[in-house]
């Protein structure tokens, strides 16, 4: 069993607050990223479900009791932080079999475990070596393995992928993901990396300004961002104002179809992600039209600014046959508009 | 091979292979070093084998180093020497973990801490001999003020703490002296690396004593072990101390050797350099007898 679960949680140092009114739940077997900038307090947030920070205000509960009394050593969370942080001073074997000791098992039965788990996690054979005579990437798996042979009931990683380069990343978060797969232990994953909170979890919490903007499934936060501030984090860029008239959106380059609009005259705020913005030739249709001011090639995808009356509009397409002073249609089809929850009016203006 | 921590990475300074360029930079300081220290040992190493041709000896012979291996006070000063130098390094190095403990955990600004522990460590063993002397003797400033305070009825009951048995004195000299050399060597290891291998270590589940035996232990022997051995090593082999603070009977080697090497009867002189070649083996010894237990340690941590 491991349910962790987050109660009106407050965390700062001193006089700074970091993170405010803090609630989510992180299922038993689920795996949940912590997705947020730099700064915002996600490794805050991991140490104090660790018992390094004590909260401010608010409760942590594990299993539904609360946990907030406990120091780190009796807590039923293990912590692997972002560096690998193995004991230089023992070999691999008994790096992983640490915390067995400590439990005091015998020296038999933590050999059977350390060696159960440093088969799950790819490390077999590897025992006898000390610790800077392994890779990085093995480094991160003896400290994932070293966590895991405890069997907590809730794993707190803090970006322990970060320190790798782009190959060996993409290759341990499958791994990751799928030994907590196997494992079924309830892991909450720090990151900062967009892509791989949602390739990697079952859900997602996105924390900005010290604030846990949306939790939901790595395709509601990307497909339907709760405000325009995730949107952005997300890659959105453009955010239009618009008025409502019999379920089209009305804006000041030109009107669409809009499904989930509400009813005429509101004055909502809309998004389309870049790359679900189509380009063609201008064909006279009356659609909108648009002047290409920019083009960047980005490798799988070029980038393309296009002035459409006095508002800008980013698309990103597989094409690259566009060129600086062309004059486009600019189509949004209907079902990948996004059109906001009207926020309270003063909101709406700092966001766009 | 020495081994430490530096930003939580293991960095191990390998005995480094034969390498010509090396030797050429290497040669002039190595000279130097040979013809000092070689020069100077063999030149002792001569004298103490009775090689004195100003007093009119000239033969070589072992008989220096047999008489005073077989003084019936050889075992009597080789023992005080040992517990002056022992007991001595053990209690300041117990204190000094404790003391870099302390101030780690208190997070007490680092360079207050260099301030006040470098205070110590420029005075000379001399000057703290001397005012221990004023401080301790029976008529001196605590006796006095124990006296004073009516804690004692006269300074003379005050207890012997200088020339006394037990050395008390000198240890208590050597341990203010060497406390803040060996707590700088622990505290710049907690400080880059121990903090975070403690968080995991709790986060492992281990409490606060195997914590210490398990995390901290590890982390700072090899460099307590340094600052120990080379602890050991001047006060195995350092006169001025015992020479002020300790008893006349039995002397310490070293101030053997001083006084044998000052007599006034030059055919002393050979005995007193033969016991400053008996302080450095011994001294070696140590240090060899220490680096094969380490080897033994390490085998047994991770070849299990
Ligand atoms: N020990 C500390 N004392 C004071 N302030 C701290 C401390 N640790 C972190 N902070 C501050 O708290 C805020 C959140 O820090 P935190 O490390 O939790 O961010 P993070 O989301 O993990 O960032 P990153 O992605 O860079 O690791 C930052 O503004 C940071 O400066
Ligand atoms: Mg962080």
């Amino acid at each position: 069993m491991g349910e962790l679960r987050l109660e009106s949680l407050a965390l700062g140092y001193g006089a700074q607050p970091v993170v405010q009114d803090l609630t989510f739940s992180v299922a038993d077997g689920e795996m949940m990223a912590l997705l947020g900038p730099s700064g915002a307090g996600k490794t805050t947030i991991l140490r104090a479900v660790a018992g390094f920070v004590r909260p401010r205000a608010g409760r942590i509960l594990i299993d539904g009791r609360p946990v907030d009394h406990l120091p780190p050593e009796r807590r039923a969370v293990v912590m692997v932080f972002q560096k690998a942080l193995l004991f230089p001073f023992l070999d691999v074997a008994a790096n992983i079999g640490f915390g067995l000791k400590m439990q005091g098992l015998d020296a038999g039965a933590i050999r059977r475990r350390v060696a159960a788990v440093m088969e799950l996690t790819g490390l077999a054979g590897l025992g006898r070596r000390k610790v800077h005579e392994i890779s990085g990437g093995q480094q991160q798996r003896a400290a994932l393995a070293r966590a895991l042979v405890l069997q907590p009931a809730v794993l707190l990683l803090d970006e322990p992928l970060s320190s790798l380069d782009a190959n060996l990343r993409q290759q341990m978060r499958e791994f990751v993901q799928q030994i907590q797969a196997e494992t079924r232990v309830t892991t909450l994953f720090v990151t900062h990396d967009q892509s791989e909170a949602l390739m990697m979890s079952h859900r997602v919490s996105l924390l900005l300004d010290g604030r846990l903007r949306q939790t939901g499934t790595p395709r509601q936060l990307f497909y339907r961002p709760a405000d325009p501030a995730v949107a952005r984090f997300f890659g959105g860029e453009n955010f239009f104002h618009g008025r409502i008239e019999n379920g089209r959106l009305v804006t000041a380059f030109g009107s669409f179809r809009a499904p989930e609009a509400p009813g005429n005259g509101h004055r909502p705020l809309a998004t389309i992600r870049p790359e679900d913005v189509r380009l063609d030739l201008e064909n006279g249709d009356g659609a909108v039209t648009g002047e290409v001011t920019r083009t960047r090639f980005e490798g799988l995808a070029t980038r393309v600014w296009l002035r459409c009356a006095d508002t800008t509009v980013v698309a990103l397409t597989p094409e690259s046959r566009w060129t600086v002073g062309q004059r486009l249609a600019v189509v949004f089809p209907p079902e990948r508009v996004r059109i906001f929850p009207e926020p309270p009016e003063k909101r709406r203006e700092s966001l766009v | 091979m020495v081994s430490g921590q530096i930003n939580g990475r293991d960095v191990r300074t390998r005995a480094v292979g034969w390498n010509p360029r090396l030797a050429v930079l290497l040669a002039p300081a190595l000279a130097v070093m040979l013809l000092l220290f070689g020069g100077g040992l063999a030149l002792g190493a001569l004298q103490a084998l009775g090689h004195l041709p100003g007093a009119g000896m000239a033969e070589l012979t072992a008989d220096h180093f047999t008489r005073v291996l077989l003084d019936p006070d050889f075992p009597t000063s080789l023992g005080l020497t040992f517990h002056i130098a022992l007991t001595s390094t053990v209690i300041a190095a117990i204190l000094s973990v404790a003391l870099a403990l302390a101030l780690t955990r208190w997070a007490v600004s680092s360079r207050l801490v260099h301030f006040v522990l470098q205070v110590p460590l420029t005075v000379p063993h001399l000057v703290v001999a001397v005012s221990m002397l004023f401080l301790l003797a029976p008529a001196g400033l605590i006796a006095r003020l124990a006296a004073g305070a009516g804690l004692i009825a006269s300074p003379g009951e005050f207890p012997l703490l200088v020339n006394d048995r037990w050395a008390f004195g000198i240890l208590l000299v050597y341990v203010w002296k060497e406390i803040p050399f060996i707590t700088l060597m622990v505290l710049s290891v907690l400080q880059n690396a121990g903090g975070e291998l403690l968080e995991v270590g709790r986060t492992l589940k281990a409490g606060a004593w195997q914590r210490f035996r398990f995390i901290l232990l590890p982390v700072i022997a090899p460099s307590l072990a340094a600052a120990c051995l080379i602890v050991f090593a001047f006060t195995f082999g350092a006169f001025e101390v015992p020479y002020l603070l300790g008893r006349t009977y039995p002397m310490s080697l070293p101030v053997w050797a001083y006084r044998s090497y000052m007599d006034v009867d030059l055919a002393a002189r050979p005995e007193g350099i033969a016991i400053g070649l008996i302080i450095a083996l011994v001294v070696m010894g140590t240090v060899a007898l220490s680096v094969w237990l380490n080897r033994l340690a390490r085998g047994r941590e991770t070849g299990r």
